[in-house]
């Protein structure tokens, strides 16, 4: 369902809720879509003296240029970037697009250190695999080892069409996963606390 | 007789109850046959019409509801009723405490309160090492569970960050034992982030602590200071509550043609037929049962002028509902900002009738009111001034529909927040959510780890057996429209799972 909201609307949303709130966090869908209407919620939100110290996180793909994160990471404390995977047919099989912007993301966020978690989704067959772990691997090594990676399991809730025939992510893969990525020096690894 | 005889035997020869479970059943069948201490008839009448409830407390009240030592006492003088000397060491002074507890008595037969621990024992820690008293502090919560099994005997640690209360608090997470129950006292001034990350992760472990708002009780309380015990009731520290009875709200408003009639004639009538029975509860306690000429009293432990009266209500939701349906008023309680505030107005009316009536042989001369949170055996009606279990808002929602009415209630009001299990991934949101409640002025803080079936993921809910029924490929009614097209190609909500109880705009689903 849809509904429409104004910045001054989630402002007074974000006020009535304050003493509740260390932040808040715009996802989606694709947050970044709406560049301009962040930016303007951000801003208001640092802005308010009723709101001052909450953080302003997003959850994004990362498909965004380098003239965009200019505007957008002045007012952003964080960012959340979901790395769809590394080999680039995979990239357009899975999303219909090539994921140049999103791995230049990644670095334009650590650089201006607001890349406060990269997410992999480990599909079974797909993501799961042995080659975009290594690309994983290397990908945050080249980074710097020190970032934050989140691994989650691909499940069935929430998903649509063809998407439904593929294999769930299983704990013990991820697991499997995440030792892996420890044994090469990526001490910071999240993996999921409940399967659904 | 004959029937009686039956019971009794029943009691006596039965497999599943314990020789002390036996003896105590005897003891409470025996104190049923005596005559209920004289009422008049109208009280009666509601009495027997359950309108107002004496709590099944007996009919012979020969020991308060709730007693609360000053430990301290008995630590500072050893006893000597008890020939008991004085402790000086961490040892001696737990073992004068588990003595203790066992000449405390209660409703149940059990101490409901076995004091502010990290308060009566730091003063023996001087010169014991962490690992000792980590191993003395689980000894003695192994020993509390086991010799007085009672969810309602109550620990109280706090609002100081002290290496007893971080001891229990890390024993209590480690054990996951249903005694002692737990309260840390938090303040704002006081209590470092530190151990109050530590309590409300434990609450994510185990449930326990409720986390008590420690300035609101103190104001409500004196320099001897206050005890939270049993289930959510704060009480006269050396002292307690000689009695709780409580009003059916539901009842009265059955019984109401209108809000008008409920507040004009109703309520006023069954509050001062409450007021009634309590008044002849404390009269036999005080005048008849010689309970005050105890060793307890003798030797300072409480004080015969300590003892409050609880004046409990319960089933708010449902009052609200039937008044709101006999004004024609669709808006439920909970949900609807004129049923709220019906309910927030009730609250006043009943705090300002409580403070109004003078009663002999209580604390300060007056009754405390208390949000009852309900016996086993009540149905159809919802606990205190709660919201319908399972029909409960987001948490945030919750607190600020139900914050306005807990200034009303110094001897106790609770609500429990049922919390997604997936908090599990974002423990800050459980300690924000605890500190916001506390900031909107909730007296007490109790929170629930589901289990539940409806879930809270990020945004949106879903119901954990529609996932169940979906992963096994029998189709969900309900998809969850509300993730965006892009996402749901990918997204498992999995993914979604931090910041759970941050994300509060209420979401549609159906």
């Amino acid at each position: 369902m849809v509904r429409h909201y104004g910045v001054e609307q989630l402002v007074e949303i974000a006020r009535r809720h304050r003493p509740f709130l260390s932040g808040i966090t715009v996802s989606g869908g694709e947050a970044t879509l709406q560049l301009k209407f962040i930016i303007a919620l951000f801003e208001a939100i640092k802005a308010d003296p009723e709101l001052a110290g909450l953080t302003c996180f997003i959850d994004t793909n990362g498909h965004l240029g380098a003239h965009s994160w200019g505007r957008l990471l002045p007012v952003t404390d964080g960012v959340m970037l979901d790395i769809k995977a590394f080999h680039l047919p995979l990239h357009r099989e899975l999303t219909g697009r090539d994921n140049v912007k999103s791995l230049r993301s990644a670095e334009i966020l650590y650089a201006a250190g607001k890349l406060y978690e990269l997410r992999f989704l480990m599909i079974p067959g797909k993501t799961g695999c042995e080659a975009e772990l290594d690309s994983l691997i290397n990908f945050v090594r080249r980074l710097g080892g020190d970032v934050r990676v989140k691994l989650n399991a691909f499940q069935h809730h929430g998903v649509r069409g063809k998407a439904l025939e593929w294999t769930k992510m299983s704990e013990a893969g991820v697991e499997a996963a995440a030792y892996r990525l420890r044994a090469a020096g990526i001490n910071n690894v999240i993996t999921p606390t409940v399967y659904l | 007789m004959q029937e009686i005889f039956l019971k009794l035997r029943h009691i006596t020869n039965d497999r599943t109850l314990s020789p002390g479970q036996k003896a105590r059943y005897l003891s409470l069948e025996a104190e049923g046959m005596l005559p209920y201490p004289a009422l008049d008839v109208e009280t009666q009448e509601a009495l027997d019409q359950r309108v107002i409830c004496d709590m099944y407390e007996g009919h012979a009240p020969y020991k308060p509801r709730y007693v609360l030592p000053d430990y301290g006492v008995v630590l500072k003088n050893g006893s000597e009723y008890l020939e008991l000397p004085v402790p000086e060491t961490l040892d001696e002074a737990i073992n004068t405490l588990m003595i203790a507890y066992h000449h405390v008595p209660s409703v149940t037969g059990m101490p409901v309160y076995i004091g502010k621990l990290d308060d009566l024992l730091l003063p023996f820690c001087d010169g014991v090492s962490d690992q000792e008293l980590y191993r003395r502090i689980k000894l003695f919560w192994r020993y509390l569970d086991r010799t007085l099994p009672d969810a309602f005997m109550h620990a109280n640690i706090g609002p100081t960050d002290n290496r007893v209360a971080r001891t229990i608090l890390r024993v209590d997470a480690e054990l996951k034992q249903i005694a002692p129950n737990l309260t840390f006292f938090y303040d704002p001034q006081v209590s470092t982030d530190q151990i109050l990350a530590i309590a409300t992760n434990n609450i994510i472990e185990c449930c326990k602590p409720h986390i008590a708002n420690h300035p609101v009780h103190a104001a409500a309380f004196d320099e001897r200071g206050y005890g939270i015990v049993s289930c959510y009731n704060a009480l006269p520290v050396a002292g307690g509550s000689s009695t709780l009875t409580r009003i059916n709200l539901k009842e009265v408003a059955l019984r109401s043609d209108s809000e008008a009639h409920f507040f004009a004639e109703m309520l006023p009538r069954y509050m001062d037929l409450n007021f009634r029975l309590m008044e002849t509860r404390i009269d036999y306690l005080f005048n008849e049962s010689n309970f005050f000429d105890s060793f307890l009293v003798a030797e300072g432990w409480i004080a015969r002028d300590r003892f409050t009266a609880m004046y409990g209500v319960f089933a708010m939701a449902e009052a609200v509902n039937i008044l709101h349906e006999k004004e024609g008023r669709a808006g439920r309680y909970g949900f609807d900002e004129t049923a709220n505030v019906l309910g927030h107005e009730i609250s006043r009316v009943l705090a300002e009738a409580v403070g109004k009536r003078p009663m002999d042989n209580v604390w300060r001369d007056r009754a405390m009111l208390h949000s009852q949170a309900g016996l086993s055996t009540d149905v159809g009606t919802t606990p205190g001034v709660r919201i319908p279990y399972g029909t409960e808002p987001d948490p945030v929602t919750h607190v600020q529909a139900l914050s306005p009415h807990h200034k009303y209630y110094p001897s106790g009001i609770s609500e429990i927040l049922t919390v997604d299990e997936t908090v599990k991934g974002n423990p800050e949101a459980m300690f924000q959510l605890c500190k916001g409640a506390l900031a909107c002025g909730f007296r007490e803080f109790t929170a629930n780890i589901s289990g539940n079936d409806l879930v809270r993921v990020t945004g949106y809910m879903i119901r954990l057996s529609d996932v169940k029924k979906f992963n096994e490929g029998k189709g969900s009614r309900t998809n969850t429209t509300a993730l965006g097209a892009e996402a749901a190609e990918l997204t498992g909500i999995a993914e979604r799972r931090p910041r759970v109880v941050g994300h509060e705009l209420s979401p549609s689903y159906s």
